[in-house]
């Protein structure tokens, strides 16, 4: 198993391995270069092992399904912000595909045990671990493990190692629950509830080897280049190292999208007090990174006299104006109790803000109302472990309205709970929400927020363009994080001037002309071959991948790579069940004006999603047979038109 | 001249360690012109017990985002009247 | 032979501590620096190349390593060079010679400066 070189491209490992939970046994998955040229790495990677294994009527906790840990070609290179892997696996929130990144040290780890990849398929009948290197693969008891908190796990296992971990959410399977890699997390869409399903409460991996790369010279030196330039860039050089992503509190506020009273108004009066300003301010001890990060964003705060990390954007925003609370102690308090039970933050504070409007609306109380901060830690605790009816918080806001009713306010989609940005005052980003291949998540949605008045400021209201910028949006993160990379690292795609200068004639001038760009964008996702040049300071991302694996590259091979690792999830979705028409928002978001004097203040979703499918060569959602051939996924016919046909059906 | 609030927020706020402050002004032009001389005031002291502080850039109405009442503003010559409050923000993104 | 840290360049990423096999780089305080203490550097150069900033760089006098053999006559046999090398490099029976696998061998040195008999031939650049 080891020794040989499976790959003529460098970059890689080139081996990914396959473990099989209930036997106990391993082997090498076949992965050939043809694979990795295709696919790149990541997530775009594990969406397609994911199309070709997943069948109609898989379920997240079935045996069968498999939990598929992906690396990118540039982790281990010396390239900035490159600690990033991947964790897809059909989520039993959403019952789809979820991808999970996560910037802990587990994939640079990975590959030095010799791996690209590592797919776990099975169940445990009992506890385990599993520990990778470069010689072998042990299963060894997690009895004395089982119940410990995330930070207790690690502190368990070897220091010099890369882990992954669950913790008591995990093991009891809250639908949301995380997997931890240092201090960083697998965070949405469950992936830690079919960890605790298979009894895998840790793996860890370590080994001598390093990554080779095709052009090592003029990789230090684009890497050296590249680290300027995120350190120059006035969001990654300065806004993210001085105040974190809780830097984007004031912003939101400014702009209406801070999502408050659960997603009820855009603006939250004491903002001031759960701001960036004020954590950086009052709480900040140091700075914290992944490693290889050159941002440098992470915030370290103190809990109980430890030094632990502090919160992030979501939390902030989520349980602070989302909940009508504006003590940060709390969230800096609630932030450590979720990271330690490994929960995933943003669903848990979707479902505290869901419970505590179906208290304020008189159809279930769970003891939550908005405002009251006096019970919440023990809440999250009895949400992890499944105490009596906080079972029912576990699993999520879908299901909870499914039983209690609310569905209007059961701010998800596709089951997972949405961030903390309100889309009725930044428009494109609602389409993106809905569109998101894994459910609620900005990111996957493209992010479109960061044009709508964060880092840009264009238009926030008009849908003009905003189908176009998203999916070119969503395609560039989808193939930036299957590089291994930092989706911030995506940012210096707005040059730094214009972001500099939001008052400047110029940047005005842009930025009006942006939403009617929409056009253009569409020929060039088309044509991608106009796109076949590289442009440093704006996307170093194919260079890197070029100078590291030796294959050619260009901002053409991003979009496309990221076109079909876009598709592929959709499609591997649409096998698991995912009807035609399920890019939806909930109507609160959709039919309440946020502004009753302004009605442009909703989500206008269906008329973008025409837009969106048309450019995206879908049908209401669902990839046509000429689209996935087009970009070169492999699927059988007859069994397209089986499962299409299955996705169009009513009921 | 206006009595009002001016807050700073986003990379204003840590490189000139004002967070909030009330001052009279006019228009949105007088609001830099104060805030630059108290930023280069405050720098001025911090340096006598910090000689390697590094002095923030003046801030200039084309670099920041200013809402005035909560209320985009596009002009540096609008005119502020009593109670009025400034925002002046950088640009942010996240995740 | 060594490495060394410069630290005008050094961005305090931590990628030189994951690269070491030996956990020789050490942050400050604030880990916004990381220092290499040039008495425990081996000189293995595993985390030359993993600096996105070229912090790192070879000291004075440091050579590299071209080829790491075992000298037969020399040595008993003892395995400790198999016990200090992290690529399982060295092979062979306890109380006879032992072989270096070329293939796994990744030029470190640890080997040669465990070996208690000099058994172990450095060839440098």
């Amino acid at each position: 198993m080891r020794g040989e070189k499976m790959s003529e491209l460098l970059g890689y490992m080139g081996k990914v391995l396959f473990v099989d939970l209930t036997n106990r046994t391993h082997k090498l998955f076949p992965w050939t270069d043809a694979d990795r040229k295709r696919t790149l790495g990541g997530k775009i990677m594990a969406g397609d092992i994911l199309l070709h294994h997943v069948k109609p009527g898989m379920k997240a906790f079935d045996e069968d399904n498999w939990i598929v840990v992906t690396t990118g070609p540039l982790t281990g290179c010396g390239c900035p912000n490159s600690s990033r892997f991947n964790i897809s696996t059909i989520s039993p929130l959403t019952n789809i595909v979820t991808s999970s990144n996560c910037g802990g040290d587990f994939g640079l780890y990975l590959k030095r045990a010799g791996y690209d990849a590592v797919i776990f398929t099975g169940k445990s009948e009992t506890p385990v671990t599993v520990n990778i290197t470069v010689d072998n693969v042990t299963f060894e008891s997690a009895e004395e493990l089982w119940g410990k908190t995330t930070s207790e796990t690690q502190e368990a296992l070897p220091d010099k190692a890369g882990k992954l971990v669950i913790g008591p959410a995990g093991e009891n399977k809250v639908l949301y629950a995380c997997v931890f890699s240092n201090e960083r997390t697998a965070g949405r869409g469950g992936v830690g509830a079919v960890f605790g399903d298979k009894n895998l409460k840790a793996v860890t991996a370590f080994g001598h080897l390093m990554p080779k790369v095709s052009k090592r010279q003029k990789l230090n030196e684009l890497n050296k280049k590249w680290s300027n330039i995120l350190r120059t860039h006035p969001l990654t050089g300065r806004q993210l190292p001085k105040l974190g992503t809780a830097g984007l509190i004031a912003p939101m506020q400014a702009h209406k999208i801070l999502a408050t009273k659960n997603f009820s108004a855009g603006r939250f009066e004491d903002f001031e007090k759960v701001s960036g300003e004020e954590l950086a301010e009052k709480h900040l001890i140091r700075n914290a990174a992944c490693t290889t990060c050159v941002i440098r964003c992470a915030r370290m705060v103190s809990v109980d006299n430890k030094i632990v990390k502090g919160p992030e954007l979501e939390i902030l925003g989520l349980m602070g104006p989302n909940i009508m609370n504006n003590d940060l102690e709390k969230i800096i308090e609630w932030n450590y109790v979720i990271d330690e039970m490994g929960m995933d933050a943003i669903s848990t504070s979707g479902v505290v803000a869901f419970a505590m409007e179906l208290a304020e609306k008189g159809l279930h109380d769970f003891g939550l109302e908005f405002g009251k901060v006096d019970n919440i830690t023990e809440i999250i605790k009895k949400i992890a472990l499944r105490e009596g009816e906080y079972s029912e918080l576990a699993d999520g806001t879908r299901l909870m309205s499914q039983k209690y009713g609310g569905e209007d306010f059961a701010i998800q989609a596709k089951g997972m709970e949405l961030s903390a940005y309100e889309p009725r005052h930044a428009v494109g980003q609602g389409l993106g929400y809905a569109t998101s291949n894994r459910g609620g998540c900005h990111l996957n949605a493209g992010y479109m927020v960061c044009a709508e008045g964060l880092g840009l400021d264009v238009d926030a209201l008009t849908p003009h363009g905003k189908a176009a910028l998203s999916i070119m949006f969503q395609n560039l993160m989808e193939a930036v994080s299957s590089c291994g990379e930092c989706i911030f690292t995506s940012y210096a795609v707005f040059p730094g001037f214009l972001v500099d200068k939001p008052n400047w004639g110029v940047t005005k001038t842009i930025l009006a002309v942006f939403p009617y760009v929409g056009p253009v964008v569409n020929l060039l996702s088309h044509f991608t071959k106009a796109a076949q040049i590289n442009i440093p300071p704006l996307l170093p991302h194919p260079i890197a991948v070029s100078y590291a694996t030796g294959m050619r590259a260009n901002m053409a091979s991003i979009l496309t790579w990221g076109a079909y690792g876009f598709n592929t999830e959709r499609m591997a979705n649409i096998i698991l069940g995912q009807k035609a028409g399920a890019d939806k928002l909930p109507k609160r978001l959709t039919e309440e004006l946020m502004d009753p004097d302004d009605p442009r203040t909703k989500v206008p979703l269906e008329r973008m999603k025409k837009v969106y499918n048309r450019a995206r060569g879908w049908k209401d959602g669902v990839p046509t047979y000429h689209r996935l051939k087009s970009l070169g996924i492999e699927i059988d016919k007859e069994f397209y038109d089986q499962v299409v046909e299955e996705a169009f059906k009513n009921g | 001249m206006a009595d009002v609030t001016i807050k700073l927020f986003g990379v204003y706020r840590t490189d000139t360690q004002i967070s909030a402050t009330k001052i009279e002004a006019d228009k949105i032009t007088d609001v830099f012109a104060v805030v630059n001389k108290m930023a280069e005031e405050k720098f001025a002291e911090k340096q006598k017990e910090n000689p390697d502080l590094v002095k923030p850039d003046e801030i200039k109405f084309k670099d920041a985002v200013v809402y005035v009442n909560g209320e985009k503003c596009k002009r540096k010559g609008r005119a502020l009247h009593n109670d009025d409050e400034v925002w002046i923000m950088s640009p942010a993104s996240g995740g | 032979m060594a490495f060394y840290i410069d630290k005008n360049e050094c961005l305090g990423c931590g990628a030189c501590a994951f690269a070491c096999l030996y956990n020789i780089p050490a942050p400050n305080e604030d880990k916004t620096c990381y220092e290499i203490d040039g008495e425990k550097c081996i000189g293995c150069g595993q985390c030359e190349n993993i600096c996105p900033n070229g912090a790192i760089k070879p000291a004075p006098g440091h050579r590299r390593i071209l080829k790491v053999t075992i000298d037969k006559n020399k040595c008993i046999g003892c395995s400790l060079c198999a016990r200090k090398c992290f690529a399982n490099a060295p092979q062979g029976k306890i109380k006879e010679p032992f072989e270096i696998d070329q293939s796994k061998c990744f030029k470190c040195g640890a080997c040669a400066l465990a070996c208690k008999k000099d058994a172990i031939i450095v060839e440098y650049e």
